[in-house]
């Protein structure tokens, strides 16, 4: 369990850029993703086994179990603006609202018709969004419970949603190897983003003889200006969206590039740190810090043997936590930012 | 940020154009738009207030009834900061409601002050920055300016104009604002003999005073930037006023030169309500009487009509113009249903494939020299590693929204998630 320090080429990787706090186990589980709530007192896990546990951040201790769905659940997402509010979709097809401290469903929303992979609250808390293997990102309003729109552009399943920080751009990364841009307030398709090997990394033909690695997961850039995107050919990267164009692409360490090439292995920012800092779980290299800038690994801890799944920061990034397919979360605190 | 995504032309535009929305729940009387424009508060005939979410055309995030008013709603004004909202009615009271507080829980009571005058009460304003302290118009009765902070002290705006004190006659204030810069300074009242009385906040005596009609004045509207002052009088005119600068030159100095009269010569309408857009250069107004049932912008440099926003099949009454989201919001008679005029954007359909354009019309295509080359791939590599050496700024967020709208953050009203749905 203890952080190993490891080269990567001639760079020595550091790994102690975070220690320890505790770790959880739940072993033969594989926890797909964790979260912190927005007043910082508790984390929710979600595990293939569809038990939804939250403990408190602080020491670990198990708060509330909160079971329903009966398959794997494969995302959870604490109400911006109330932390008692969990939502959480799986893949028994439901996206169900529950209320931690009465540990009971507030609400089953039902409408797609395959897994739900990916939920998200818009920050004003009122709006849902759900993405599911149905290749449709639905828009739930929460104070009527109609879903005012179904998004219905990508030809495979979505496997993660975003949001701009100002609610009004949702983003979506599917296993058709595009990110469209949707106007939040319209549904319309503002934008898409492909990458392609044999363009420079610009926005453009999609023919069959070009391969489109799956996305597999999807995050904004604290201001919103920028979207990162990790894809299933290993490679995670920074798109400048305004401009159709790659502008920084991360890979894993030294002997293994790829960083993910079967999970989605999320990813964060740590704004803390003297230069903002890149989080991401991996496959088999644990989790991994780059500098955003320099897109050199900064930090590797190499926590467990399973692949990290689930990473989520608070107080931009001075507290991060981190779950893998061993069922093991890792809660992490930076260590003194000289 | 979807703004600057979207048709730079539907941005750019000034004025909403088509009807697209209307919302009905019970009968709507008056409506008000959060200065942030995220949300739309009704006041309703029955006595209370409904806000909906306008964020994705969400719904009703809160109906509060609740110890609320007992008869019609006559006004609504919206703190800056989004968390306060100010509810007059014709029950002879004035409310003040914590928005934070709603949706928690029967126990929790939203209304933190209300004050209770002699008779009914024609509108209310909250001062633009104290949310606190508001001036009311009371019907049959002189203008208030009611400081709720602690206890609720309620000071007394004579109608008469200045240097008429002792005048027999008899003044009402029927209608009264705040200046729109930052401190509030000073108040606009309109009174039923056509004078325009002006008083110093901080010591709340007159400090000018002035004859614009010869009739009633309806409504005083300053545009946000505070350079101009529309007078709706019920002698079917619309003056438009420039204002002089009134932060910097004494009080004594200003002048008021009317500008341009907007009036229906033909049909001879009397105007209901009027609002400007955000920097003064539109002026909208509702139209009195069964005939008409249209919005009419105006231009304020030249005072020319430039659009009549119609589709509404009811006399309008009440209208708000939200400057964010560029929403004209106004209220019919008969049924008390809102009609949202707004800015359409067109859908995009080469936004779903990146390598399609649409253009207008027919282009000659021309190959560029290098466009089938084949590349060498370390080269291309090594080019794109290049490129990406750039530097990039992952938290500079944008001041200004592509309306150039300054990005402020503001309250959201908490979300009633246990309420079940279709009660």
């Amino acid at each position: 369990m203890n952080p190993t320090s490891e080269t990567n080429g001639s760079t020595v990787v550091d790994s102690r850029l975070y220690s320890v706090r505790y770790v959880v186990q739940n072993p033969s589980e594989s926890i797909n993703t964790v979260k912190i709530s927005p007043d910082g007192k508790t984390m929710a896990t979600c595990s293939s086994n569809g038990v939804i546990r939250v403990y408190e951040l602080a020491s670990g201790t198990l708060k509330q179990e909160l079971r329903g769905h009966a398959k794997g659940v494969s995302d959870v997402d604490f109400s911006p603006i109330n932390s008692d509010i969990l939502v959480s979709g799986s893949d028994d097809l439901t996206v169900r609202l529950w209320s931690i401290s009465r540990g009971k469903c507030l609400k089953v929303l039902r409408k797609h018709t395959y897994h739900v992979t990916t939920v998200k609250f818009i920050s004003r808390g009122s709006i849902l969004l759900s993405g599911s293997a149905d290749e449709t990102i639905t828009v739930w309003d929460l104070t009527s419970g109609k879903t005012l729109r179904t998004l219905s552009a990508h030809s495979d399943p979505i496997l993660s949603v975003a949001l701009t920080p100002d609610d009004t751009i949702i983003v979506s990364g599917s296993y058709d190897g595009l990110m469209r841009l949707f106007d939040l307030e319209t549904g319309y398709c503002l934008k898409t983003l492909v990458y392609n090997s044999a363009s420079q990394g610009t926005a453009t033909a999609s023919t069959s003889d070009v391969v489109n690695f799956p996305i597999s997961y999807v995050n904004l850039s604290p201001n919103g200006k920028y979207i990162l995107s990790s894809s299933l050919d290993g490679a995670i990267r920074l798109w400048d969206y305004m401009d159709n164009k790659v502008i920084k692409t991360y890979l894993g360490v030294g002997d293994e590039p790829n960083i993910s090439t079967k999970f989605t292995c999320e990813t964060c920012f740590i704004t803390c740190t003297k230069t903002p800092l890149i989080a991401s779980g991996s496959e088999s290299s644990g989790l991994l810090f780059w500098d955003v800038q320099t897109k050199k690994i900064v930090c590797q801890l190499k926590l467990s043997e399973g692949a990290v799944l689930g990473v989520t920061s608070y107080d931009d990034g001075k507290v991060v936590v981190c779950s893998d397919s061993n069922g093991t979360v890792t809660v992490l605190d930076i260590n003194d930012v000289e | 940020m979807n703004l600057s995504l979207l048709d730079p032309f539907a941005v750019a535009k000034e004025y909403p154009e088509s009807l697209t929305q209307s919302l009905a729940y019970g009968h709507s009387l008056v409506i008000q738009f959060s200065h942030k424009g995220d949300y739309l508060a009704l006041g309703l005939a029955d006595g209370s207030i409904v806000i909906y979410d306008l964020v994705c055309n969400g719904g009703i995030i809160t109906h509060l009834y609740r110890n609320g008013h007992l008869r019609p709603i006559t006004s609504l004004s919206w703190s800056r900061c989004g968390r306060y909202l100010l509810s007059t009615s014709q029950d002879w009271t004035i409310k003040l409601w914590d928005l934070s507080m709603v949706n928690q829980g029967d126990d929790i009571d939203p209304v933190i002050r209300t004050v209770t005058f002699d008779g009914p009460v024609w509108s209310a304003v909250l001062h633009p920055k104290n949310p606190f302290l508001f001036v009311a118009s009371l019907f049959e009765d002189s203008a208030a300016v009611v400081d709720m902070t602690d206890d609720i002290k309620i000071s007394r705006l004579s109608a008469h104009p200045k240097g008429q004190e002792d005048s027999k006659d008899k003044h009402l204030t029927l209608t009264s604002v705040f200046t729109p810069d930052e401190e509030g300074s000073y108040i606009f009242a309109g009174t039923s003999k056509g004078w325009i009385n002006i008083f110093d906040l901080s010591t709340l005596n007159k400090v000018h005073s002035v004859k614009v009609a010869n009739a009633n004045i309806k409504n005083v509207v300053i545009s946000p930037n505070g350079r101009k002052l529309a007078v709706n009088a019920s002698d079917r005119i619309i003056r438009q006023i420039n204002l002089s600068d009134f932060i910097n030159t004494a009080p004594e100095e200003w002048e008021f030169e009317v500008e341009h009269k907007y009036q229906d010569v033909v049909n001879r309408l009397q105007w209901n309500t009027v609002a400007f857009n955000h920097n003064g250069d539109f002026l909208c107004a509702s139209t009195f009487g069964q005939l008409s049932q249209d919005l009419y912008v105006w231009e304020t440099s030249l005072g020319s009509l430039i659009k009549i926003l119609e589709g509404s099949s009811e006399e309008l009454v009440d209208l708000k113009w939200n400057y964010p989201r560029c929403i004209i919001g106004s209220t019919g008679l008969d049924s008390g249903t809102i009609y949202l005029w707004l800015v359409p954007f067109p859908q995009k359909w080469s936004a779903l494939a990146p390598d399609f354009v649409e253009i207008e019309e027919n282009i000659e295509y021309e190959e560029k020299e290098d466009e089938f080359d084949i590349i060498d791939d370390d080269l291309l590599n090594k080019k794109r590693l290049q490129e990406e050496d750039l530097q990039v700024d992952v938290l500079l967020k944008e001041l200004v929204d592509a309306r150039g709208f300054t990005i402020q953050e503001a309250f959201v009203i908490p979300v009633d998630y246990r309420r079940k749905y279709g009660a």
